[in-house]
Formats: structure tokens, sequence, C-alpha cells
């Protein structure tokens, strides 16, 4: 596997699950865009730029599960700072018993495969 | 709308690709201010924030574009065309303004330039000066339709950089027929005599789109072929 193979294979891994990771960074601390993909890179997320977070944030924002208020910059300019709504909150929580029961249904199914394959074998 | 003024070059050729995207897509004026001042006032306190503009920038405006219109529920009211589609349509709107440009020209810039420029003693330099403007004007015309037309293309600006050269280039050499044809017409503002030289100039104009359209479509099959 190249590297453009396993860039492109994590980039369609991330995309069921990027707007959870959004939306768990905001509930821990409400921020503005770009703070998110310096938060995002934090975690290892070095190849989800700005360019990726903005529109999702603005999906996120017409979904509902967004708010966005203006906060002004010290001497600098206006920043829009976003925090989780109501609606965000209890859509993350079920985002995270979703992910968390489908991760644990592959892990299961992983972990069984290579024992079915020896017995095969 | 924002002040603009304060963002580094970059990133305000980048907004402005992003913005021409939403353009060519047909997005309506009122979406693409909104969509565009919100995103300018993002990035300028994201960049007092400390934020590389490289980083800020790293997406195609393109691609960028269009993922935020969607995101925003703003849809396009027209797909982007097809290569073929485009180069039609430059051809069309390169002789559409060369048509514009002759009729122009046979009815102001010619009998203009024959009161202003005419001269029996130096008979053929007042010619040949006569007919370049006429040139020129037709391919300004030419130029101008397609570059107003494809103002918000970045692809059609790529394909008009070939044309534009070709349509001058094919142009001046235009002058030295037409002039010939004129000379034996003895030099007639007939309708029919201005018709037949300015059917001289538009064929030697389209050949140049047509050079030009080649040139651009070989250039950018080599580009992709060896992307």
């Amino acid at each position: 596997m190249t590297a453009g193979d396993a860039s492109e294979r994590e980039s369609l891994l991330l995309k069921g699950a990027l707007d959870m990771c959004v939306l768990t960074l905001l509930q821990r601390e409400p921020m503005h865009a770009y703070a998110i993909t310096q938060r995002l890179a934090d975690h290892g997320f070095e190849q989800t730029g700005y360019g990726t977070v903005y529109p999702l944030v603005t999906r996120l924002r017409r979904s509902g599960l967004l708010d966005q208020r203006a906060e002004s910059g010290q001497g600098g300019p206006t920043r829009q700072v976003l925090s989780l709504t109501t609606e965000g909150q209890s859509t993350l929580a079920r985002w995270h018993k979703q992910w968390h029961d489908t991760v644990s249904r592959v892990d299961r199914l992983l972990e069984t495969h290579p024992k079915e394959s020896r017995h095969a074998g | 709308m924002p002040d603009d003024s304060a963002l580094p070059p970059e990133v305000l050729e980048w907004l402005e690709q992003v913005d021409a995207r939403w353009r060519a897509c047909g997005l309506d004026m009122t979406t693409r201010s909104a969509l565009g001042a919100e995103l300018a006032e993002d990035v300028r306190a994201a960049l007092a924030g400390g934020a590389q503009a490289s980083d800020l920038v790293a997406e195609r405006p393109e691609t960028f574009a269009d993922q935020l219109a969607s995101a925003a529920g703003a849809h396009p009211a027209r797909p982007v065309a097809s290569v073929d589609a485009t180069m039609k349509a430059v051809v069309v709107t390169g002789m559409f303004g060369a048509v514009i440009g002759g009729f122009l020209t046979w009815v102001f810039v010619l009998p203009g330039m024959v009161e202003l420029a005419y001269s029996d003693t130096h008979f053929a330099a007042s010619a040949a000066l006569i007919y370049l403007v006429c040139g020129l004007v037709v391919v300004a015309s030419c130029l101008g339709a397609i570059g107003f037309r494809f103002r918000d293309d970045p692809r059609t600006r790529r394909v008009v950089k070939f044309i534009a050269p070709a349509i001058i280039g094919f142009g001046l050499l235009s002058i030295g027929p037409a002039v010939g044809l004129a000379w034996l017409l003895n030099y007639s503002t007939s309708a029919a005599g201005v018709v037949l030289v300015g059917g001289v100039v538009l064929a030697f104009v389209a050949t140049g789109i047509y050079v030009g359209q080649r040139l651009a479509s070989r250039t950018g099959q080599g580009a992709s072929s060896s992307a």
C-alpha cells in the first residue's frame, strides 16, 4: 500500500467520524474553526486542514448542532466562536454510543477472523 | 462587506477564486456575498490568532467552494461545463464578438478612419493603417467577448491565454490579404466590398481561435498525462 493509498484510506475511515470528533472537541471547549484544526492536529489528524473543517462546521451549524457567537478579539478582528447546542449535545451522545457499538462489532469480527483462518488452514 | 485590505495576497487570491467558482456555478449574489463575507471574517480572525496563510489556503479553491456551498445548502444553478463544451462555447463566443466588432468597424471605425487617416500622397501607408485599426477592433471585440463571458472560469482563462496571442497573430496576418483584396476592389466601402474584406479578417480570426484552442487542448492533455 502506497502512502497515497494509506492517506486515502484514512480519509475514508475518518469521513464518518470527523463530525463526531469536532463535536467532541467543542463539547470540551467552545472555539473557532481554525482552533479546531489545531486541536485535531494535536490528536494526530494533521491532514485535516481548515479547508475541510470550515465547510464541516458550516454544515453542523446548519443542522442545528452548533451555535456560533461573535467574540471581540483583543485588538484584533471579531472571532466566531462555535459551541454545541442542546441538540448537538444529545446528538453527540447518540453518535458516541453508535461509534462504540460499531467499533465493538468490527473488533469482534477482526479478532474472530484470524482464528477461523487458522482452523481452515 | 468586510474590509479585505488587511488579508495577505495569497489569501485574497484564494478567496477570489472561491467566489469565482461560485459565480461560475451560478450561485446568486446574495448567497455568495453572505458566504464570502463570513468566510473572509473567519479567515481574518484565524490569521490574527496565529494561523499561517498557507495552511488556510491549502485546499483547492474549487473543491473548497463546492464543499462549502453544499454544506451551507446553497446549490449551484448550473453544473460546470465539460472541456469540450467549454471549447465550443469559447469558439462561438469569440466569433460572436468578432462579428459584433466587424459590424462596429463597418458602421463607425472604417468611415472614421478613412476620414482621419486617408491620404492620396501616402496611399499604401494610410490604407495599411486604416485596415490595421479595423482589424485590431475586430480582434479586441473577439477577445473582449471571450474574456467577459468566461471571466469567472479559471480553466477557460487558461484556454484564453493560448487563444489570445493566436487571434492577435492571425489578426495581424489577415491585414496583408485584407488590404490586397481591398486594393483589388478599389477600396470600395460598399456593403459587398466590406463584407468580403471583413470575411477575410473573420476567417483569419476563426483560424486563430481554432489554433489556440488546439494548442490549449494539447497542452492540457500533456499536463494531465504527466500529473
